[in-house]
This record gives structure tokens, C-alpha cells and sequence, in this order.
């Protein structure tokens, strides 16, 4: 982070502050009269487990102070991190990207199987999951995902429901401003009608399933 | 058949088509075309000019009532039209040799209680009695026979009708041989009873507001769902023709304005009653319902909110505001009730508050009200620091003392100035002898206190006669001060005469200055330094305002407000010391300045709730401007309605949200005819967005508009 601070012409830029968990939780509270007793704070990222202490540390403090919790979360981290997730956070928005493993890997680089282990692991203790799913057309938008899909929801006991949506091509500039190539395809984007099929099957296999627009 | 909508969501459709047709045909102006083509009637009476005023008044009225010419639409379910087209800009009807004669009366809701659950008739009987009084003064006798002859006017009027719809029409005859005569006994007639008496004020030139149109109805709408002689249905077709009639003055081609649609038909919703119970009922809903449907913008509704709204009413409000035009703006009833009562209001009075037409608080019925408005910046700008030129100040409390002292002058003034329009030359006079005034008998027998005192509406006749002063460029003054405060005197960037130069300069040659200035966090950003110095000049005002009131029987109260004047205003003001230039549109009502609300829509909120808003006792108006996106689907409904409720809890006075995309307001710049029947909030009313000047439009594209 140095780089940034000591760039004379200020090209490099910090995106973010840092910030105390109690400034954070401080600025989050200022909303109250809003949210009222029911809402409270989502982690999102990035990935927020990329930090696991401090989000686990962050996530114990808000309940502190009443806030409801939640997490989104590609679910790739240390089993370690579990137990005390689990304690501090009221709901979990798991990404599931792909069922099937070897696609998995070829796409993200790792295997699905920690993900899943983690999700049925945080399951058993009782956490509160939403699984949401990246449809990416023509790579899983095939029956069989889907399907394993609705038996993974069937398994968890403490599912709320799937979460579909389409690739999107957001990522791009966060690419470039890395100076990254961007592995993306636009093919991928999955139709409006396309995702209520892929819906109406997820219902007819007793699935709770919203669309995110 | 679609109406309007900013919303991703559809709009629901539950009339039939022909009343959906109808409804349409309104909108784009068939009626008011109509109107404009039998203007008013020529009086023709030789010796009209020997008549004194009240004859004169009297005799136009029973000459509209005669003559106007009688419309019933095949679709309609309730009968009664103001058909004279110079109503439509506010003019008693009935010109002499080609000569409008009188003005007439708009921002007041009047009584249509007596008239509903008693009839027209007990009016007689009150102004018999009084009539017995033999201390009545010449005038005051004079009076009392004019608001009969207004009766005698409706009577005729009245029978014109019976005589129409007696073949055609056959429900809405037997109807009218009860009402508005005598009183209503079941829903149909009570419908059919506030919208005669509504339809015959207008169209005799004035504007009246409806006020709490559920509280008056709901009882009847109860009693014929329980007994099964009334369907919901039938209901909502009953009161869509109330609505649908609403619109009968929306021109075809309305010339540019500050919008067509202001002439303040106000409906109030909701709120406790004396026991504290939620009044909202189905005639709530059903209102909903039809301007859910249609998206009627011609009466803005106001919903009194409070800690304990019922869900229902929450959510159902949430859906009907995301489809836009800003038709349906909330009030938090819980502050207005301890502001009224706090100012000295009686409870069942406070209890029963509505609005004027716009937004400003009064007590149906019963009330005069005018405001009188004044711009706060202009008066900093150019008495407190004298046009710029000469004025040192050694701190920033000698500053705002200063400021404070002038704002005291200027409430000073007003008060003498008011003094001198309705009483006479005395400081004390409002509350004293009033002046003779121009006639207004068909709104005189509509408020209460005018037949008791035999005076009429002008002349102090009704209960509660209120003077409100209102302050405007709020935002604009705190911010300034607040850039003084920091640059000069806080942060030293500058000393104070140099800042002076540089802002008679306009800025000129100081770029860096003037966009550190701009960069300061602003009222609207939930900044508690300076947001303490907000609340602080509001209050102080209140006090200003307190050392007049009262006199006699005679309300002085504070107010905030703009009403688009912020428009008219900015040529007369120079460089602010927030970073604007001369000539800038500032910030309007109690809204933060354009561009400074950069924290989110719940930093705005928070701001404007850190004033004690209960002294404000005709009220402080906040207006948000959301993007549509961001209330789309169920997310958008929760985040609508944790706005209101957070608004509510905050302490706020009254809130105008309005979701349309400043994309669409300039698609609409573009093709006009496109967009014929999109709405907007101006400012308190709400316009077709085509019928407003170009100033006007880019004054509302240029409100910030938020993601929640």
C-alpha cells in the first residue's frame, strides 16, 4: 500500500480506506432509524474471508451491538474459520459457481470440493445459508448442474433458498486497472427468459428459486 | 390502455376498460378543452355597475348557477362539473362587458362534513337563527343573506341537474334527491354529496382542497360493504369517477407555467384518531388503489404517518410512490400533533389537521391561511453583509448575531405589512377591526366561524385565521455561513474582509478557493457542525415569528418553503460563499442545495431532522429525488419503506419522494408529445412535466437524484 501513498503524482490509487472495526460499526449504526431492528450489516468483497480474523473479529462486534449479519462468501477458506462464523453471522450468501468439479477447477483454478465441505460443514452448526448461483451460458447452464443444485438444497437443513443470475461482464475494469487480461466472455450472458426456465425447473424440483436482476 | 409508470413493476389494472378509457380521455385534456370553449358567462344587467359589492357578487353567482353549462359523461357515476374555463385560472366565472369582476379563493380546505353527515339545508337554519341577532351590524346582516343566496344559487344549479339525469341517468337522480340537501345515508350519496359541494365551489372559481377524504367516508363505505349492498368493486368504480372527474381542468395544450396541475386538490389519508387508533380504512386503500391504477397526479395525497402504521398501509404506500410522479408524499403525524398542540392549538382540532393544498399544515374547515415568503440568503447576502462591501466581522457568532437581528427585522416587516392589507394603519390591527374585503361567501359558508361571527372568509370570519411567514434559501444561508465560518475564521484560508472581495468578485480569479469551498460537507451530508447551525437559525426564526403571535385571534407561525421561487430568486442573488456563483438556482423548501447532498438519501434525512421541525407549525418540506432502479421489485418496496419509517423515527415534518430518472425527464425535454401524461413533484404540487417552463424542468432534473 506504500506505493500508492508515496506516488508523487498520485497515479496510483487507493480503492478503500482503512477504517477501526469501531468506525465501521460506528458509521453503520448511523442508519438505525432506517433499518430499525431487523437489518444491520453485509460483508461483501472481494472476498471478506480473504481476512478471515478480522471479518470473524468485525462480524463479533456487530452482534455485540444487536446488528444482524451477513456474509457473502465464495466459501474457499480455512474449516478453522467455521465455528466462529457461524456464531457471529445470521445469514450466509454462499457462492456455489459450479457442481461439477473438473469444470470447476478449469474455470476457477480450484477444486469445489473445500466450498461444499464448508457449506454443509457451516450447515450442521446450524448456519443460515442462500446459495447463490453464477449461470455462465453454455458452460453451466446444463441440466446436470442444476439438478445437483437442488440436491445440495435438499441436503442443507438451514437453506433459505437458490439465488440465479447471469454472468455479467462488471469485471472488466477492475482487469484493466490491474492491467490484467480479462478472461471474459460476453457469450456467457444468460437471457432474461432463459433464467425463468432455469427457474420454472428449479421450482418443479421443489427448489425456493429467485432471479437477480 | 397503459398510464405512466417510472417502475419496472406494471401498474394494476382492476377498473373496467371503459372507465380506463375514460380516465385517459381526461388526462389528455378533453374536458378542459371543453371548458375553455364556454369561458364564463357574460352578465347581462344593465345596471350591474350601481350594484354594491356583495349584490354584484351575489347576482354572479346565481348567474354561473343558471347558465353554466351541465356535462355528464356516460361513464360517470356522481354528477356536478365546473364547467366555466376562467376557473381553471382562478377567476369568479362571470365577466362584465368582457371584464372579470372578482378573484376568488384557492389554498384552504373547506368543511364537507356538515354539509354530508347534515345537508345543506341545516346551513339554513344556522343562518336564520344568527339572523335573529339584533346587534348585527348593517354588513354583518348583509352577509348572512349573501351565503343564503349561494344556497338558493346550488339550489338551482341542483335542479338543472335533476332534470338533466332524471332520464339518463336514473341512479344518479335518485341520489341527488337526497343529497347534498340532506344528509348522506349510504356510500354512493356520501360520494356523491362531498363531490357536489367540491364541483360547485370550483366551479363558482375557487380552488378548494378535499382534506381527510377517508375519515369522511369511510363510516358510509363500512355499513354498505357489512350489509352487503355495496361491493368493493362497485366502490372503486364510485370513487374513480370522483377521481376521474378531478382532472376535468388538464388542458390539451397547456402553455409553459410552473405546471398545470396546482389547483391544490389535496387529500389527506390516515392517522390516529383521538384515541390514538389508526384510522386508515378501506376508502384509504381504495384511493390508493386508483391512483395506483391510473396514476392520477390531480390531487396530491399526503399519508399522516406514525410509529404504529399498519404494515399494510406502509407497503401499499411504498408501491404506489416507486410508480412515480410523486403523487403520494407522507407527513409524520406524531411531530405535526405535538407542534399543533405545542402552538396552542385545541386536540380535536390538531387532531384532525390536513393541508392547504400544498403541504402546508391548517385545520380544515375552520382556517384562513396565506404564508408569506422571504428569501433568507438574499437577506444575508445583501443586508447582513451589505452586498459584500464594508462589513467587518471578528467572529463567527458576531456574524450569525448580526444575521439573526436582520432575520428579526424581516419577520417585523411582514407582520407590519399584513397588518396593513387586513386590519388598517395599527401595528395590532389583523386582530382587531378587519377590512372590508373582496365578497368570497360560497368558501364563507363552508368554513366554520363565518356563520358565528357573521363575517365572511377575509374578514377574519373564520375559527383560526393564520399569517404564516416562511423562510426560504435555508440550506443556502446555513451553507454559507458555515464556508464562512471554516475559511475565515476556523481554518484561516482567508481573511474575512478579502473573502468579501472575492465574492463581490463572483470568484473571479479564484478557482482553488472557490472549489475548496465547494468541497466542504454541506447540510444534507449528516455533518453535525453543520447541521447545529441549521437548527439553530430555524429556531431562531420560530422566536421571530413568536414575538408577533397571537395577537388577538390572530396565528402567526413559522414555515419553511421555496415553492419553485428558488427559480424567480436566483437572478437576484450574488456569489454564495459555498462555492456557487450569481444567478444560481439554489436549493429549495428544506431540501439540501443542488449537488451538496452527497452522502445518500438517509444522510439527507438525518440532516433536516436535526431542527426541532415542531417549530415549524405550517410545516418544512423535504423533497428526495430516487432513481426508479433503485426501488425496483421487493427490495425496492423494503427500502421505500424503511425511508418513511426512519423519517418517522427521525422527526421529520413532511417528506416528498419522487422516482423518476433524470434520463426520462430529458427524453421528455426531447419528445414532448411522448410524455404527455408523465407527472412530477414540483415543489408541494404536482405538474404534467410537459407543461413546465424549461426553467422548471431543468430545476427538477437537477435535483440530485439518490439510490437508496
Amino acid at each position: 500500500m506504500r506505493c500508492a501513498e508515496s506516488c508523487p503524482t498520485g497515479a496510483l490509487e487507493i480503492q478503500g480506506i482503512r477504517m477501526r472495526i469501531q468506525n465501521i460499526l460506528e458509521e453503520a449504526e448511523k442508519d438505525r432509524a432506517f433499518y430499525g431492528k431487523t437489518g444491520g450489516i453485509t460483508l461483501s468483497g472481494g472476498e471478506p474471508m480473504f481476512h478471515g480474523e478480522k471479518t470473524i473479529e468485525l462480524l463479533k462486534s456487530a452482534k455485540s451491538r444487536g446488528l444482524h449479519t451477513a456474509m457473502e462468501t465464495c466459501g474457499y477458506f480455512d474449516e478453522k474459520f467455521i465455528l466462529p462464523l457461524v456464531g457471529n453471522t445470521d445469514l450466509f450468501l454462499w457462492d456455489i459457481k459450479d457442481t461439477d468439479e473438473q469444470r470447476h477447477r478449469k474455470y476457477t483454478g480450484v477444486s469445489n470440493r473445500k466450498i461444499i465441505d464448508n457449506l454443509f460443514a457451516a450447515d450442521r452448526l446450524g448456519g443460515k445459508t442462500l446459495i447463490r448461483c453464477i449461470l455462465l451460458n453454455g458452460l453451466n447452464t446444463d441440466g446436470k448442474h442444476i439438478e445437483k443444485i437442488a440436491e445440495i438444497y435438499h441436503a442443507l437443513k438451514n437453506c433459505r433458498g437458490v439465488e440465479i443470475f447471469s454472468y455479467r461482464q462488471y469485471g472488466e475494469s477492475k482487469y484493466s486497472a490491474l492491467g490484467i487480461p480479462y478472461g471474459g466472455n460476453k457469450n456467457w450472458s444468460v437471457t432474461s427468459d432463459h433464467l425463468k426456465e432455469i427457474r420454472k425447473r428449479l421450482l418443479a424440483l421443489g427448489v425456493r428459486c429467485s432471479i437477480n436482476r | 390502455m397503459e398510464f405512466f409508470t417510472s417502475s419496472d413493476s406494471k401498474r394494476p389494472v382492476r377498473l373496467p376498460a371503459k372507465i380506463r378509457r375514460w380516465a385517459d380521455e381526461s388526462m389528455r385534456g378533453k374536458y378542459g378543452e371543453e371548458a375553455m370553449k364556454t369561458p364564463d358567462i357574460e352578465i347581462e344587467n344593465e345596471h350591474f355597475n350601481e350594484y354594491d359589492d356583495l349584490d354584484k357578487y351575489d347576482f354572479m353567482v346565481t348567474e354561473i348557477a343558471k347558465k353554466a353549462p351541465l356535462r355528464v359523461c356516460e361513464e360517470e357515476l356522481i354528477s356536478g362539473s365546473a364547467t366555466l374555463g376562467a376557473a381553471i385560472g382562478h377567476v369568479i366565472p362571470a365577466y362584465f362587458k368582457g371584464e372579470k369582476i372578482f378573484s376568488s379563493v384557492s389554498h384552504l380546505t373547506i368543511d364537507y362534513e356538515t354539509a354530508l353527515r347534515f345537508g345543506i339545508d341545516s346551513y339554513r337554519q344556522k343562518i336564520a337563527e344568527r339572523l335573529e341577532d339584533k346587534t348585527l351590524s348593517n354588513r354583518q346582516t348583509r352577509f348572512l343573506k349573501s351565503l343564503l343566496n349561494v344556497i338558493s344559487a346550488m339550489r338551482i344549479y341542483h335542479q338543472r341537474y335533476l332534470e338533466k339525469v332524471e332520464k339518463e341517468k336514473p341512479e344518479i337522480y335518485r341520489n341527488l334527491q337526497q343529497v347534498p340537501f340532506h344528509p348522506a345515508r349510504n356510500f354512493h350519496e356520501a360520494v356523491q354529496s362531498v363531490w357536489f359541494v367540491f364541483s360547485f365551489v370550483r366551479l363558482c372559481g375557487n380552488w378548494p382542497g378535499i382534506g381527510r377524504l377517508d375519515v369522511l367516508l369511510g363510516d358510509y363505505l363500512k355499513r354498505d360493504l357489512e350489509s352487503g349492498i355495496l361491493t368493493r368493486n362497485r366502490a372503486r368504480e364510485i370513487l374513480a369517477s370522483f377521481f376521474i372527474k378531478g382532472t376535468e381542468w388538464i388542458l390539451k395544450d397547456t402553455p409553459p407555467s410552473n405546471g398545470d396541475a396546482q389547483h391544490y386538490q389535496n387529500i389527506i389519508l390516515a392517522g390516529t384518531d383521538m384515541q390514538g387508533r389508526e384510522v386508515a380504512n378501506e376508502v384509504t386503500y381504495l384511493v390508493l388503489d386508483i391512483v395506483e391504477e391510473l396514476g392520477i397526479s390531480d390531487f396530491p395525497i399526503t399519508v399522516r404517518l406514525h410509529e404504529n402504521t399498519p404494515e399494510r398501509l406502509l407497503r401499499k404506500v411504498s408501491k404506489v410512490m416507486r410508480h412515480g410522479g410523486g403523487v403520494v408524499a407522507v407527513y409524520n403525524e406524531t411531530l405535526i400533533l405535538k407542534s399543533l398542540t405545542a402552538y396552542g392549538y385545541p386536540s380535536e382540532d390538531a387532531q384532525n389537521f390536513a393541508n392547504d393544498g400544498c403541504w402546508e399544515v391548517q385545520i380544515p374547515g375552520k382556517s384562513f391561511f396565506i404564508y408569506i415568503p422571504f428569501d433568507s440568503l438574499a437577506l444575508l447576502q445583501k443586508k447582513t453583509l451589505n452586498g459584500y462591501r464594508n462589513r467587518e466581522f471578528s467572529s463567527f457568532e458576531s456574524l450569525y448575531e448580526a444575521y439573526v437581528s436582520d432575520l428579526n427585522d424581516q419577520v417585523k416587516q411582514i407582520y407590519e405589512s399584513i397588518s396593513q392589507a387586513f386590519g388598517g394603519p395599527e401595528i395590532n390591527a389583523p386582530c382587531g377591526e378587519w377590512k372590508t374585503a373582496a365578497p368570497c361567501s360560497v368558501v364563507s359558508l363552508f368554513e366554520r366561524g363565518c356563520i358565528e361571527k357573521a363575517r365572511s372568509y377575509y374578514e377574519g370570519g373564520p375559527e383560526y385565521n393564520v399569517f404564516s411567514p416562511h423562510i426560504g434559501g435555508v440550506a443556502d444561508t446555513v451553507n454559507s455561513l458555515y464556508a464562512i465560518k471554516k475559511l475565515v475564521f476556523d481554518e484561516k484560508k482567508i481573511s474575512f474582509a478579502e473573502f468579501m472581495d472575492v465574492l463581490r468578485e463572483n470568484w473571479r480569479g479564484n478557482d482553488l478557493l472557490r472549489s475548496y469551498a465547494a468541497s466542504l460537507h454541506y447540510y444534507g451530508t449528516d455533518n453535525e457542525e453543520v447541521d447545529r447551525i441549521y437548527a439553530a437559525l430555524l429556531h431562531d426564526f420560530a422566536l421571530a415569528c413568536r414575538r408577533w403571535d397571537k395577537r388577538g385571534n390572530c396565528f402567526f407561525p413559522a414555515g419553511v418553503s421555496t415553492f419553485g421561487r428558488e427559480i424567480g430568486w436566483a437572478q437576484n442573488r450574488l456569489a454564495a460563499a459555498e462555492g456557487t456563483r450569481a444567478g444560481a438556482v439554489l436549493a429549495g423548501n428544506a431540501s439540501p442545495s443542488p449537488g451538496t447532498d452527497t452522502e445518500g438519501v438517509t444522510a439527507v434525512i438525518r440532516s433536516y431532522c436535526r431542527a426541532d421541525l415542531s417549530e415549524m407549525v405550517t410545516g418544512a418540506a423535504l423533497d428526495l429525488k430516487i432513481s426508479p432502479q433503485a426501488l425496483s421489485g421487493e427490495g425496492g418496496i423494503s427500502s421505500l419503506k424503511s425511508l418513511l419509517r426512519g423519517f418517522v423515527k427521525l422527526g421529520g415534518y413532511f417528506l416528498q419522494i419522487d422516482a423518476v430518472s433524470a434520463q426520462t425527464l430529458r427524453n421528455a425535454q426531447q419528445n414532448p408529445k411522448e410524455y404527455k401524461t408523465l407527472s412530477v413533484r414540483v415543489s408541494g404540487w404536482n405538474a404534467r412535466f410537459i407543461t413546465l417552463t424549461r426553467e422548471w424542468q431543468d430545476m427538477i432534473i437537477g435535483r440530485t437524484e439518490q439510490n437508496v
